[in-house]
């Protein structure tokens, strides 16, 4: 029987960026691997490093050492163009503040990285469709950004991060701009995903609650891993967010 | 990428319609400097094809033309002899020579062709819309259209002034414009071969024949052939030779229409690089979020040229429209300069191919680096948050590269001094230096810009406080932006200086030289000659001087006569003046002795302008040979003049003398000096009696007018440009504080929510402003003084000698108002902009 790699797989990840004058030391030898299908929260502090490490992990940016393996890929073996096609074709970015393309409709930014890709218009249209389907935004389709809510906003996001299929799904505090109703909306969303879709999620949050909804917890604190816990789920999601008193 | 992603393609046409003001700014940068390739390059091309044109136009399809030095008249033999030559279809005999003919709606300059009508079908076509050709009756026949102008109809009479009088001539037929017909404008007469003989007083000779070639024939070779078979003293030449000193004339013009030619360029792409970087600027996050979903390097950079391109076509058609325009006013200008028919000074094809290419292409060139540079950032980079700080300014290399091509009109100067470079020097190596001065001026500021700005804020503190400080802090603080406001307007200062100072200058030493030529009281002529080299003189008869002379009050009359001839290959004007017992020489003696040049003139001696000297590389003392109908002629110089006649080209001989060697029939013009206290009275004799001849009489004072009027056209077109030149650079400076104030759009939210009132926001971008004024102006004023100086060496060769260099104290105070008034205008708008802003929004804005 074949061994499924890893969903991603890090070793001895260092960066360091100098501000100013100073020279500060992101992340420091974190050694991680993560198993497909899951839930995976990142927690810290600010300055921890947990950004950066989601940026390493998506190849939006390269270490100072280390190495970073998504699936049977060395990232580190890859120059800027095929970094692109790796992000553009194995990874989903969702980031705090939408990122969507504001002259753009729903539809259009959702098609975007199958657009780039080289798909023809139809075809990149049509999944866009069903990826807005998924998030339950199809009849928005043609809508601006600026005609949806944060939430609807936020999903599209979220639709145009899967879109491509993607292996990993990297959310960089997905709910940080958006109230607690359209967040609770957007995480219920990324673990059904998880849960009936088995796509890999790597979600950076600051938020105890939320992380405590994944099925594996990572606490950086000054560039070093400080905890590593697998969270136990044995009930369904929406009975967690129940106890918690978050879904109303 | 994006035209087969459309898509992407969209999101490109959207931000482009997003950001209306931005695209317009870009497009005007794009519409100026077409419209300056196009214009001036019509301008160049028509005033390069002009004269050549003209007399290809005269000779039909006859290839080549053998001529006696002078054009003065030989053999018809000739003709018959050159017939048999293997190669040659047909040789005509003709007289080809200027006259004034006087019609109904007065006298008008006309190149009369007298052809044998048997035989001239070889060469030109005669299409009748009315009348008789030659062969049927004996007259004139004119272009249909020209007579129409002239108010001369089919069967009425003419007169021609001729060298041997005044002819009163029939129309026998009306001509379609075309072939010879259309030469300058239908200003052109044809009468039979031995009638034009008698009228010209040439007998039984001729002074040209017109050359038809076989078909296959080599032209170049057949010319070489000739050269050996004809007598001394004549000469086989292309039709176009004619026009050559109308050329050399022509070249200064063209020397400045290159130069401006290359600054409307560097302006549009200024204008346009500075509108792309702050278009990038506000888009950086959204080309990052497409890099990070995976868009390459390669695509980023191609969806903004793409852009670029699209901008640029868009900017160039409208660009050729604009360009089409100007030059249609321009060249309707020179043609009334340079004498010609406007249908003359034809339109070509080439300049608006350029423009074609010069639109897209420049958008290219200002946005190329821009965008590899944004394809090439980082992500992440534009993705996180902007950290509000000092940027790094343009590199101090751009500043060093600045000081290598300031350097460029230095090793100009110095070479033509040693002689490397000859003259004259063309219009593309004078472009191309004008470009390097100017781009170096640009370059310049990134070293400057420091201690300027520090300069200006010590000078602002007393005036304007806090207000000044943050103003000139704020500009501090993004150098690469400020560096190229400031570079924009340094480069306009530069420009406007050097072109206004040389312009002032040249214009100050061409009234003088008139003023001083216009030696005489009155002068008497059949027709105005044209600016550039009196080819279409038409000449007096000598019986005119003898009755002048007769006038009650006149005290001496004196000739003028002017024949092209050849000294080394080279066209030059030789002109003959009756000087000998003049008081004063009517010139600008820039070597040799004055008070003998007179003297030796007529003991034979020449003088010579500076500019032909300067080109044979000889002075006062040596000997210059020339060529004459009786073969080469060689004089010593006695003088060296500053002259603009054809163009420094110009040789300076007793008329007898002149008259004796050229076989110069009829007087060119009569200059007329009148007794003490006898010019009124003179004066009126004088109108009545050149009234009933159809001749001009013109005083001391009406030369001079007539002589500023005709060149004041060009003049205005030359100030419209220098105030282009700024209304390009307010463009560039209004892009740039608008981008300025795009990025203190938080920090004028902060002022404000501190209470800083609306006029006080108006009053800090008007500060920077100002700011942006005085820190043009330093280096401005410093290098577009000096460049005027330096530049006005180089161009001398052409003329051969130093135009007197003066600053004019009122040209430098507005140069120092335009650079305070105009990015004060082009700050308006974003000052109003600014003080509009809605706090809360601007303080969430990054």
């Amino acid at each position: 029987m074949k061994i499924e790699p890893p969903a991603f797989e890090v070793a001895a990840l260092s960066k360091a960026f100098v501000a100013g004058s100073v020279r500060v030391e992101a992340l420091r030898g974190v050694s991680l691997s993560a198993e497909r299908g899951q839930l995976i929260a990142i927690m810290g502090p600010s300055g921890s490093g947990k950004s950066t490490l989601l940026h390493l992990i998506g190849g939006l940016d390269a270490p100072t050492s280390g190495q970073v393996r998504i699936g049977e890929t060395d990232l580190g073996a890859l120059d800027d163009d095929r970094r692109a096609l790796f992000r553009r074709r194995q990874v989903g970015f969702i980031f705090q503040d939408f990122n969507l393309l504001d002259v753009l409709s729903a539809a259009e930014n959702t098609a975007l990285p199958l657009l780039i890709d080289g798909l023809s218009e139809a075809e990149a249209h049509r999944r866009a469709l069903a990826a807005l389907e998924l998030v339950d935004l199809a009849h928005r389709g043609d809508h601006l950004p600026g005609q949806l809510s944060g939430g609807e906003q936020q999903r599209v996001a979220i639709a145009r991060a899967l879109v491509t299929k993607p292996l990993l799904l990297l959310a960089d505090e997905p709910t940080g701009n958006l109230d607690s109703t359209s967040g609770d909306q957007v995480l219920t969303l990324l673990r059904n995903l998880v849960d009936h879709q088995r796509q890999t999620v790597v979600m950076v949050t600051h938020d105890a609650r939320q992380a405590a909804l994944a099925d594996r917890l990572i606490r950086l604190r000054d560039g070093v891993v400080v905890e590593d816990q697998v969270l136990p789920r044995c009930r369904p999601f929406r009975e967690v967010l129940n106890d918690l008193d978050i879904v109303t | 990428m994006s035209w087969k992603y459309p898509t992407l393609w969209k999101y490109t046409t959207r931000e482009v319609q997003r950001r209306p003001g931005r695209t317009v700014l870009t497009l005007l940068g794009i519409v100026i400097g077409v419209a300056g390739v196009v214009a001036t390059g019509v301008m160049l091309q028509a005033l390069r094809h002009a004269y050549r044109d003209l007399f290809e136009t005269a000779t039909g399809r006859a290839s080549l033309e053998v001529v006696a030095e002078g054009y003065a008249g030989f053999d018809a033999s000739i003709a018959t002899s050159l017939a048999d030559v293997p190669g040659i279809r047909a040789a005509l005999p003709i007289i080809q020579s200027p006259a004034t003919i006087i019609t109904p709606a007065g006298s008008h300059p006309v190149l009369v062709l007298g052809v044998d009508p048997d035989r001239d079908g070889f060469a030109r076509d005669y299409i009748l819309r009315a009348g008789h050709t030659l062969d049927e009756q004996d007259g004139l026949l004119l272009e249909a259209g020209f007579a129409a102008s002239r108010r001369c109809s089919l069967g009425g009479h003419v007169r021609l002034w001729t060298p041997s009088g005044l002819a009163y001539l029939p129309v026998v037929g009306l001509l379609e414009p075309r072939s010879a017909a259309s030469f300058n404008g239908g200003s052109v007469a044809f009468m039979r071969l031995a009638r034009a003989q008698r009228l010209f007083d040439l007998r039984d000779r001729i002074n040209a024949v017109h050359l038809v070639l076989r078909e296959g024939v080599d032209s170049n070779r057949l010319t070489s052939d000739l050269h050996g078979l004809l007598p001394v003293g004549l000469t086989v030449q292309p039709p176009s030779s004619r026009g050559s000193v109308g050329q050399d004339v022509l070249f200064l013009t063209q020397q400045g229409l290159g130069s401006l030619s290359v600054v409307s360029l560097v302006a549009g792409a200024f204008v346009i690089l500075n509108a792309f970087l702050m278009n990038l600027g506000e888009r950086r996050r959204q080309l990052a979020i497409l890099r990070a979903l995976g868009a390459t390097r390669g695509q980023i950079t191609r969806l903004l040229l793409r852009e670029a391109i699209s901008l640029g076509i868009v900017g160039t058609v409208v660009g050729i429209g604009v360009g089409a325009l100007l030059a249609a006013v321009a060249l309707h200008i020179a043609a009334v300069t340079m004498g010609l028919s406007a249908r003359d000074v034809g339109w070509r094809i080439e300049p608006f191919l350029t423009a074609m290419l010069v639109g897209p292409g420049i958008c290219v060139a200002a946005t190329f680096l821009p965008a590899r540079r944004a394809g090439r950032t980082e992500p992440l980079t534009d993705l996180m948050p902007r950290r509000h700080g000092q940027e790094p300014g343009l590199s101090r290399r751009l500043g060093f590269a600045g000081l290598a091509f300031s350097t460029a009109p230095l090793v100009l100067v110095l070479s033509s001094y040693v002689g490397w470079i000859t003259p004259p020097i063309s219009p593309f190596l004078l472009g191309t230096v004008t470009l390097l001065a100017l781009v170096g001026s640009g370059f310049l500021i990134p070293l400057l810009l420091p201690y300027l700005l520090r300069f200006v804020g010590r000078l602002f503190r007393p005036s304007f406080g806090t207000i000044g400080r943050l103003a000139v802090r704020q500009l501090d603080r993004h150098p690469s932006r400020t560096a190229l406001t400031v570079g924009v307007l340094t480069i306009a200062i530069v420009f406007v200086l050097f072109f206004g100072t040389t312009l002032l200058n040249r214009l100050q030493d061409i009234r003088n030289w008139y003023t001083r030529f216009a030696y005489g009281d009155f002068y008497i002529r059949s027709s105005f000659p044209d600016l550039t080299t009196l080819v279409t003189g038409a000449v007096l008869p000598e019986a005119v001087g003898a009755e002048l002379k007769a006038f009650d009050g006149v005290a001496r009359v004196d000739r003028i006569d002017g024949v092209i001839t050849h000294v080394g290959g080279q066209s030059i004007l030789m002109m003959g003046m009756t000087l000998s017992n003049a008081r004063t020489m009517p010139f600008d003696i820039r070597a040799g002795e004055p008070q003998f040049a007179a003297q030796r003139l007529a003991q034979g001696d020449v003088i010579l302008g500076t500019g032909l000297a300067r080109r044979l590389r000889l002075g006062v003392g040596d000997s210059i040979e020339f060529n004459t109908p009786h073969g080469p002629q060689s004089r010593r110089i006695a003088a060296l003049i500053q002259d603009y006649g054809a163009g420094g080209m110009i040789l300076i001989m007793d008329d007898d003398e002149v008259r004796r060697l050229f076989n110069v029939k009829g007087v060119l013009c009569y200059v007329l000096t009148a007794r003490a206290g006898k010019e009124p009275m003179l004066a009126e004799r004088l109108r009545v009696f050149c009234r009933e001849r159809g001749l001009i009489v013109d005083s001391k004072q009406e030369t001079h007018t007539w002589f500023v009027r005709k060149i004041e056209g060009m003049v205005a077109l030359c100030w419209v440009l220098l105030v282009l030149v700024f209304v390009v650079a307010s463009l560039g400076i209004t892009n740039s504080l608008t981008m300025n104030l795009l990025e203190q759009t938080r920090e004028i939210a902060v002022l404000r929510a501190i209470g800083m009132k609306r006029g006080q926001v108006r009053a800090l971008l008007l500060c920077q402003a100002l700011t942006i004024g005085v820190v043009s102006l330093m280096p401005g004023l410093i290098l577009g003084i000096g460049w005027s100086y330096l530049m006005h060496l180089p161009q001398n060769p052409t003329l051969g000698s130093i135009v007197h260099f003066q600053l004019n104290p009122w040209f430098l105070a507005g140069c120092c108002v335009a650079a305070f008034v105009v990015p004060i205008l082009a700050a308006l708008y974003p000052a109003q902009r600014a003080a509009r802003l809605q706090v809360i929004q601007a303080l969430r804005y990054e």
